[in-house]
């Protein structure tokens, strides 16, 4: 077992942070963020030269190596487009097996937007789909799981678009696709809540960035603040507080990394996934918490950049469901288990083979 | 290009290599040969050094003290005590993941779990002992039959150890030794104590002290109970002008401090706790309530028992990266704080909510005594790790220190 990266991961890490070190500038991501397509394009393209779409379709980069670029780009705060189109093929990916899907990877051209319908009025589901970055897909990957799996494929030259506004940097819109107009994509249960699972941890991966980059912020800002005659950073309160934060997010990050080695491993994973997400949720909450109120008031303005990782971290958690809806899941898996027996160490483990997948 | 990565190399693994499954599925074998959960658990409850009664070298207490010589005898023999031990004093040379394996599956079944002296005061002796203490000590550490109990803390140097003022002065071939140690764990059993003494001026702090090795039945050492809520074998130790070879001196005089780190380092390296067990017991439990409860009730006992679930993968993990870092040749100070706080912290949560959950639900407790009085001894006991072994405050600064890079205060 060993939980450090490997060289090419930590390759991978240096090349996407030496790509959006732009944005460790306050005053050039406030200006992206207000700008028209509120992305910044040079990112898009350079992050798109990485190839890591064809990578995760051939199978050549593996889920925690796509959760290194997750991670970093959660450190520096950036919302792109690349993020979203990246999930879509990741979803796709992990529900292999049909051809339409195959054929859709083959392209690898389009850029897709991915969905989830939840469930709209009557308990059937929503005829409206929020999608991220919709405005620069082509066609979106669209997943439900309300009232029988189905996974669809839309064009989205002609769809109607209804901007929201978005608690963070993320651009979202609520786009009308009504359900079994798109090309059907022959989705299992099995496999549409594989997809689920990756891109909600990948998700994740991205949140522990966000506590991270919080951190560091926080961490650097403390060590120079002088008040009362002294870095405030030596000051047990804030010391400690900061320590429970890192010690959380060192945990939350190995749960994600660990469930989706596992889901990559074909291991149950159904429990430790809920876990993982759950972690990341509360760290990075506890982790932009921590960072606003060490900062005080200069955390606030906008023209320093923290509020990017404060607003990101809580909109990021909220598009997961939230900690209260990972926590129920979290729950329901519980109880799920046919003997309540706990994870103690690592796979393979005769008693992790018994517990229902 | 950036994918096509040698096949050989493995980025994050979070999987059992074959080895370490099988020895892992060897020492499960040999417990439940040699000691199998029957009529509840082998050694009772009182396996961390406490008895539900409380009572002070009692018979329940010899029994138990017999016990755990049996037991380390059979470890012994087949191997697995000392597993990760240098091959040069009699160990395995296994990995800390081995070791890990070990003392989590003795753990989890209830059974003593590399005590203080194999785990701690053995590590620091390798490093500092003299040949002679090394030859003569390890191989009876090994074997069970030389335990030490550890004497840092007196009653005005808790947290702030280096202030101690147990004074040890030379005279001839000897030191002379007086003073006072407190809360001197497993003394009454111990064969040894590990001591820490002031050598050098009053105001020297650790750059004078010095550790040296006393036999418990010296002349002049007195060893007296201290009662505490859980029933943890404590003790207060009294020197009194005690006369200890210098040749029982760990290493030079006035560097015991460094002697004394090393051995506190690996005390909280490798943790593992019952708290997985707990957890199992507390589920269980729950699982077997009638389903006519009060509509809501159980969706919040769910949701407290998914919440303790959560936080324990997470020390799990937590513990599992410091002994990786182990095997990849990384001390792990601040990554060893983490995991002991994370874990003891949990523990008395877990054992608090249980208690909370049991007399919300329970409805005639009673009938689920066990279960109660499971809870409630770990309740006793459970306040002591979150400051043994470095209290949680300290290594909070350890990790912000040491991990985060913060400024010393």
């Amino acid at each position: 077992m060993h939980t450090s990266d490997s060289e090419d991961q930590a390759m991978l890490r240096e090349i996407v942070r030496g790509i959006v070190a732009s944005h460790t500038d306050a005053a050039e991501r406030n200006r992206i963020e207000q700008s028209p397509h509120g992305f910044d394009l040079s990112v898009e393209e350079a992050l798109g030269q990485l190839e890591l779409h064809s990578a995760v379709v051939d199978g050549i980069a593996s889920l925690t190596t796509v959760a290194c670029v997750f991670e970093e780009l959660g450190r520096s705060a950036v919302a792109t487009p690349f993020t979203r189109g990246l999930l879509a093929f990741v979803f796709l990916a992990a529900a292999r097996g049909s051809d339409s899907a195959i054929d859709l990877l083959e392209q690898r051209g389009p850029r897709i937007a991915l969905g989830r319908r939840r469930i709209g009025e009557n308990g059937s589901p929503s005829e409206t789909v929020e999608l991220g970055w919709a405005d620069v897909a082509d066609h979106a990957l669209v997943y439900s799981t309300v009232g029988g799996p189905l996974l669809e494929l839309f064009p989205l030259d002609e769809a109607e678009y209804e901007p929201l506004e978005s608690f963070d940097t993320e651009r979202t819109s609520r786009v009308l696709l009504e359900p079994g107009v798109g090309t059907a994509l022959d989705g299992t249960t099995l496999s549409i809540a594989s997809g689920v699972m990756s891109v909600n941890l990948l998700s994740a991966a991205g949140l522990i960035g966000l506590a991270q980059g919080a951190t560091e912020l926080t961490v650097n800002y403390v060590s120079q603040r002088q008040q009362f005659g002294q870095a405030i950073g030596k000051f047990q309160s804030v010391q400690h507080a900061l320590a429970d934060v890192s010690i959380r997010t060192t945990g939350a990050r190995l749960g994600v990394y660990e469930a989706l080695w596992l889901l990559e491993h074909d291991k149950p994973v159904d429990r430790l996934s809920a876990i993982a997400v759950y972690q990341a949720t509360v760290a990075s909450m506890e982790a932009t918490h921590a960072a606003v109120q060490f900062h005080g008031g200069i955390g606030h303005t906008i023209d320093y950049g923290l509020h990017h990782y404060y607003r990101r971290a809580k909109a990021e958690g909220i598009r997961l469901g939230g900690r209260l809806e990972a926590l129920q899941r979290v729950a329901v898996e519980i109880r799920a288990t046919p003997d309540p027996v706990v994870l103690r160490h690592l796979p393979p483990r005769v008693v992790l083979e018994d517990v229902a997948r | 290009l950036l994918f096509t990565r040698d096949e050989n190399e493995v980025p994050v693994d979070f999987g059992l290599a074959p080895a370490e499954a099988e020895y892992l599925e060897s020492m499960q074998r040999f417990f439940d040969t040699w000691f199998p959960e029957k009529d509840g658990l082998p050694f009772g409850e009182g396996v961390s050094g406490h008895s539900p009664s409380g009572a002070y070298l009692d018979d329940e207490f010899h029994a138990w003290i017999q016990l755990e010589h049996h037991y380390n005898e059979r470890l012994s023999d087949a191997g697995f005590r000392g597993a990760d031990w240098p091959v040069e004093y009699g160990g395995g040379g296994r990995s800390s993941l081995d070791q890990w394996l070990l003392m989590e599956e003795q753990c989890y079944r209830h059974l003593p779990n590399g005590d203080i002296t194999i785990r701690s005061v053995s590590r620091a002796l390798m490093q500092f002992g003299s040949d002679a203490q090394k030859r003569e000590l390890l191989p009876l550490i090994l074997r069970g039959e030389v335990l030490f109990s550890v004497a840092y803390t007196e009653p005005d140097a808790g947290s702030d150890l280096a202030s101690l003022r147990t004074r040890a002065v030379r005279d001839g071939e000897d030191y002379l030794v007086t003073g006072q140690k407190i809360y001197t764990t497993f003394a009454q059993r111990a064969t040894h104590i590990w001591l820490a003494v002031r050598t050098g001026t009053e105001e020297s702090r650790h750059r004078g002290i010095s550790v040296l090795i006393v036999p418990v039945d010296t002349p002049g050492v007195t060893i007296q109970n201290l009662p505490v809520q859980g029933g943890e074998k404590t003790n207060e130790v009294f020197f009194d002008g005690t006369r200890v070879p210098a040749a029982n001196l760990v290493g030079n005089e006035n560097e015991g401090w460094a002697a004394i780190t090393a051995a506190l380092a690996h005390e909280r390296m490798q943790m593992h706790s019952d708290v997985t067990r707990l957890v199992e017991y507390l589920a269980r439990w729950l699982r077997a309530l009638p389903s006519d409860m009060e509509p809501g009730r159980q969706e919040w006992a769910d949701r407290e028992l998914a919440s303790l679930a959560a936080d324990l993968e997470v020390g799990r993990l937590l513990a599992l990266q410091t002994v990786v870092l182990m095997d990849e040749g990384v001390t792990p100070i601040s990554e060893a704080a983490s995991a002991k706080i994370w874990l003891t912290e949990l523990r008395l949560r877990l054992v608090s909510v249980a208690l909370d959950l049991i007399a919300a639900l329970g409805r005639d407790c009673t009938r689920d005594r066990d279960e109660l009085a499971r809870f409630e001894d770990a309740y006793l006991y459970a306040p002591v790790r979150r400051f043994a072994g470095g209290t949680n405050q300290v290594l909070r600064s350890v990790v912000a220190q040491r991990g985060l890079g913060l400024p010393r205060s």
